[in-house]
């Protein structure tokens, strides 16, 4: 099972100094946190993306390859990637090359985005979000698998031999996720194609992210990908930690007060009965994270959001050590053990690459293009149809 | 039309879910007499239909209503209430006339819970204020809500001022004396429900055997999901295939 954080990389007073971090020392803070994570043994970092204050992490891939260069094991990951505004040629282009320069060490998690004018200032309609997830995926999806694509749809101009480059590492795509909260057309997506299905309850309770874990894995099956228990399954997570669990409490409380996303709703102790949100000690997170498969099977990869709210540098380190050195040791334990041998651990890069050459032999490294050649571009008369 | 109390209610006939939501705040509320009021008629009007009435004080929720609005996921106390709506053949929705509005508390209730819940439902309206100078509030702000929100409107609103609980004759108060324009807006209520079967298509049609009304999307997967994952389609849809 993989474990990691996530960071939506928000620029937040800090509730209890009014001190707010410029936007420099808020990337300085995500490099340190994404080092951090490989030093205490976390296995991904996931990045989000967002195109307005107060956040400053509109530019994932630039950012993971500099933090792929200052790692070495770590998974660089995205939370998400939005595959509504971006275009699809641009993220195939983008994750390919990231995946070359990390060698392999990608996987993306495709959202809709929850900012409304994104779409307007990327030049589209938001009330379109699901048709644009499902267009744009499938080019995407297209563009990393055939060598040479022609492609017409609603949402970009259309694509006559087009090849995108770098060709993925191996000639193995980036794993894909889908990330949705609510909309079971997500669910379906993901399951359509055998990708993971990231399931970002922090602000939802269980019941919720078992249905929409239990859709994906009912159509996972019904679409051949394997059996449902066998289904690709993430989750989100959030917890703030002390030794003791009180001191957690009376240091937490002004940060959830004032979040941007709960401050002025429920009472901290209501949204942890509610919500994944625990805050307490080591042991009460570890308990608390071992009961996440009862509700929605034994699943792939538990992500945690450590970092927001204005919480200073010191604390979001300190939390990131506790969870890397108390915590997941026990879970990944636990969790590893109860998982049956036929459920399979999330891909990864090597795991992909194994079993591409079980299905088509070994990659050739000299390997040219479906058009036999590499370098000055097509024949009219060459050019074939891309396969499906 | 019978008398409606000549009629027993047929226990071997499907009850017509009503659910009532009442925004009044103070204890007791007019508001919440005009709603019990309305209940009453609907329960005599429906004949030898049983109706199996949900009352709803919406003050009791007032904080989870907030916390709704807030973080998106109902809470536990508000969670059957919203199941409540959703099952209901029919809602009856009384609130306080505030600043020439609903009360603030209602207002939310509908803005916190999604709209899908309202698309078909036949719905009664009723306010009460002070003085019958803020009657309009219904047509100029409830009604729009509710028709933007594609519920099934009973045309007759019931509005009642302070002075139409005393005044129940012809000729006092107001020329249609309040118990009137609730037993009319009742069986407009039932006429809605007759001419609909459910607004989210996945109950049975009602005992009359009247055929199914609005048609919601067809659920094509059956894994005890939530309403709320209804609008659920294949694959092959969403790709145009």
């Amino acid at each position: 099972m993989q474990f990691g954080i996530f960071t939506i990389a928000d620029i937040t007073p800090d509730p209890t100094t009014g001190r707010v971090p410029t936007e420099h020392e808020r990337l300085a803070l995500m490099v340190e946190e994404a080092t951090l994570a490989e030093q205490v043994g976390l296995d991904v970092f996931a990045l989000g993306e967002h195109h307005n204050p107060p956040f400053v992490t509109s530019s994932p891939t630039t950012t993971l390859a500099y933090i792929g260069a200052k790692t070495r094991e770590i998974i660089l990951s995205t939370a998400t990637t939005l595959i509504t505004t971006n275009d699809p040629v641009k993220i195939a282009e983008d994750y390919a090359m990231l995946q070359h320069l990390t060698d392999g060490r990608v996987d993306l998690v495709m959202g809709r985005g929850n900012t409304g004018p994104v779409y307007p200032w990327f030049g589209q309609d938001i009330r379109k979000g699901i048709e644009l997830a499902v267009e744009n995926y499938e080019l995407l999806h297209r563009l990393w698998r055939e060598d040479v694509v022609n492609w017409e749809g609603q949402f970009r101009t259309p694509l006559q031999q087009f090849t995108s480059t770098p060709r993925p590492l191996d000639g193995v795509a980036p794993f894909v996720w889908h990330g949705s909260i609510r909309s079971p057309q997500i669910a379906e997506q993901a399951a359509y194609y055998g990708d993971g299905f990231f399931h970002n309850n922090i602000f939802w309770p269980i019941t919720h992210t078992k249905q929409m874990v239990q859709l994906y894995r009912e159509r996972f099956e019904h679409y051949g990908h394997g059996t449902a228990d066998q289904a690709i399954v993430g989750l989100g997570g959030q917890a703030f930690m002390r030794k003791n669990s009180q001191d957690a409490i009376t240091e937490f409380r002004p940060y959830f007060d004032n979040a941007p996303v709960y401050g002025g709703g429920p009472s901290m102790e209501d949204f942890t009965r509610q919500t994944p949100l625990v805050v307490g000690s080591p042991e009460q997170v570890i308990e608390r994270y071992l009961t996440m498969a009862d509700h929605v099977g034994d699943y792939q990869r538990q992500l945690f959001l450590l970092d927001h709210a204005g919480l200073p540098r010191k604390t979001v380190l300190e939390q990131i050590e506790l969870l890397g050195t108390e915590v997941v040791p026990v879970l990944r334990k636990e969790l590893d053990a109860r998982r049956p041998a036929t459920v399979p651990d999330a891909p990864t890069h090597a795991s992909l690459v194994a079993a591409a050459e079980a299905e088509r032999g070994a990659f050739d490294a000299t390997y040219k293009f479906e058009t036999g050649d590499n370098w000055t571009g097509l024949r009219a008369e060459d050019a074939k149809e891309g396969r499906r | 039309m019978t008398t409606p109390t000549s009629t027993a209610p047929d226990s071997t006939v499907e009850p017509l879910r009503l659910v009532v939501l009442s925004a009044g705040l103070s204890t007791p509320s007019s508001t919440r007499m005009l709603a019990d009021e309305l209940t009453r008629a609907v329960t005599a009007e429906a004949g030898h239909r049983p109706v199996s009435t949900v009352v709803v004080e919406l003050r009791e929720h007032a904080h989870e209503i907030t916390d709704l609005m807030l973080t998106r996921f109902p809470g536990k106390r508000l969670s059957p209430v919203i199941d409540a709506v959703r099952r209901a053949d029919a809602v009856i929705a009384v609130t306080p006339v505030f600043n020439i509005g609903p009360s603030g508390l209602f207002k939310m209730f509908v803005d916190a819970v999604d709209k899908e819940i309202w698309n078909g439902r036949p719905v009664l309206l009723g306010a009460t204020a002070g003085t019958a100078r803020h009657s309009l509030a219904i047509d100029y702000a409830l009604r729009p809500m509710f028709a933007s929100l594609k519920a099934e409107l009973a045309p007759t609103a019931v509005f009642a001022a302070s002075a139409d609980f005393g005044a129940d004759t012809e000729g006092q108060g107001d020329e249609q004396p309040l118990a009137a324009r609730i037993r009319r807006a009742a069986r407009e209520l039932l006429l809605l429900v007759a001419g609909t079967s459910g607004a989210d298509g996945g109950d049975a049609a009602d005992a009359a055997g009247t055929p199914a009304g609005p048609a919601a999307p067809a659920r094509t997967v059956a894994v005890g999901l939530d309403d709320e994952f209804a609008d659920f389609v294949p694959m092959g849809s969403l790709l145009g295939r």
